[in-house]
């Protein structure tokens, strides 16, 4: 019994690996990651995820990446907590609730803000159930994610640096799917998504982007390591800038990360992450994180 | 390994070598290494205000640099009248004022807000037409936009830019 549940833990954060990302900063748009999805036998799950993340440089329009110096420090920490539950055999909902603080020691900028985060809602459907094991095909689930703009944005901003800035300012939809393949002690996870931003709160259209998630790990044990990469991609925005309407430029981003998972006890598990935007490109018109996450995760067998 | 992992690794290996190719942590520049700022021009009619037919200079007192943020003087006159070395006019009236904020178009979001404030004479007297900003700091480097902008409430009477590159 042991063993199952042990199992089903590191089966949940083969697809939950994927997911964790690192939060982007505060001039930048959202990460385009999935939702957290049960894709094991439990009926519910509930985690809780803190992390730290630095701004190690910035990516200009033109892909020229500066880091940035010594003594110019951006941290966000961020609590988050994700629930999912179980609807029916194939339909599940979930929600995110983050709260974050900015701590900037910049040139020019020394300030501490906290707030609530952007809310997100999602639902999600087991389209490619495993009613057999086969070798070659995978389970996959598909998602609709909604991210509501209850966080503050940049353009609110009123706090130097943008320290109380918390969330993109943008209702946006995501569509996305999960395909989670397992052989014996190894699992792969692959997650396109594709999202639309509704509006800003100055009602001005926003654009498109995508991401695709490829995730590898591996069981050593009770335990689960793995490795992800997902790069996003963000076309231009329609704004209302102060001159009137206009175009941001396309931003692009690349977040390759690595996932420790164990056991603790047979209801929990504790994941530690490492989340580099620095590692991988091409980048444009973005700032670059490094984010370290710890995630304690609780389920209930159906 | 057996062959069914060949696909996922040539994906892994695809995926990985594409991203290498213009890796940030390989190929970027630091901050301190960079140019130093080279502000564009911003004496003579820099900015232009069209409906109130005024001309404005903006001058750096010193810019965003080290552990300061930056300070400019913005000048205003009317180019029927006067030059930029003056006599100087007031862009604002009793309903109105004077606003500057700060815009990074690429990413379509601004900056910290920036204090606007006449500027006074040696006796503490308001000069006309002369104003101090101060506070000026930029989240991020890259190309950016400084807006003066004339406000009734929340209405831009009028309003120029000039451009900024902040490293």
């Amino acid at each position: 019994m042991r063993g199952l549940r042990s199992t089903a833990w590191l089966a949940a954060f083969a697809a939950a690996g994927i997911t964790s990302h690192a939060w982007a900063a505060p001039c930048c748009a959202g990460s385009s990651a999935a939702p957290a999805l049960i894709t094991g036998d439990e009926a519910s799950l509930l985690s809780a995820t803190i992390s730290q993340g630095s701004v190690i440089g910035d990516a200009w329009s033109s892909g020229l990446a500066v880091f940035r110096d010594p003594g110019d420090a951006e941290v966000t920490r961020t609590l988050k907590l994700e629930g999912a539950l179980l609807l029916s055999d194939r339909w599940q909902a979930g929600a995110t609730l983050p709260l974050v603080q900015h701590d900037l020691h910049r040139p020019g900028a020394v300030a501490d803000r906290a707030g609530l985060g952007d809310v997100g809602l999602s639902v999600g459907y087991e389209a490619l159930p495993e009613w057999t094991y086969t070798e070659i095909q995978p389970r996959g689930w598909v998602f609709l994610r909604a991210t509501l703009p209850t966080g503050r944005s940049a353009l609110s901003s009123q706090a130097p640096g943008g320290a109380d800035v918390t969330g993109q300012g943008l209702t946006s939809v995501g569509l996305g799917a999960l395909l989670l393949k397992r052989w014996s002690r190894w699992d792969v996870s692959l997650t396109p998504e594709f999202h639309v931003s509704v509006a800003d709160a100055a009602g001005a259209r926003a654009g498109v982007g995508a991401g695709l998630g490829l995730a590898v790990g591996r069981r050593l044990g009770d335990w689960r390591v793995g490795v992800r990469t997902q790069p996003q991609w963000d076309g231009p925005r329609k704004i209302q800038g102060p001159g009137g309407p206009e175009e941001t430029d396309r931003r692009s981003v690349w977040e390759t990360g690595l996932d420790v998972t164990a056991p603790v006890g047979d209801d929990w598990s504790l994941t530690a992450a490492y989340t580099d935007e620095t590692l991988l490109g091409p980048a444009r018109n973005t700032s670059l994180s490094r984010t370290v996450a710890l995630t304690l995760q609780t389920r209930w067998d159906r | 390994m057996s062959m069914r992992f060949l696909p996922i690794l040539m994906g892994i290996v695809g995926l990985g070598l594409g991203g290498c190719l213009e890796s940030p942590l390989l190929d970027h520049v630091q901050a301190r290494d960079l140019e130093a700022v080279v502000s564009p021009a911003t004496t003579g009619c820099a900015l232009s205000f069209a409906k109130l037919k005024l001309c404005a200079s903006l001058e750096w007192v010193h810019e965003p640099v080290d552990e300061n943020t930056g300070e400019f003087t913005l000048r205003f006159w009317n180019p029927a009248t006067g030059t930029e070395h003056g006599p100087y006019v007031s862009p604002t009236a009793p309903s109105t004022e004077l606003k500057v904020k700060l815009w990074m178009p690429a990413m379509g979001h601004g900056s910290s807000p920036v204090t606007v404030t006449p500027a006074v004479d040696a006796a503490g007297s308001a000069v006309e037409g002369i104003f101090e900003a101060t506070g000026v700091y930029f989240v991020m480097g890259g190309h950016w936009e400084i807006w003066a902008q004339i406000k009734q409430g929340t209405t831009i009477v009028d309003q120029a830019k000039v451009t900024y590159e902040a490293h």
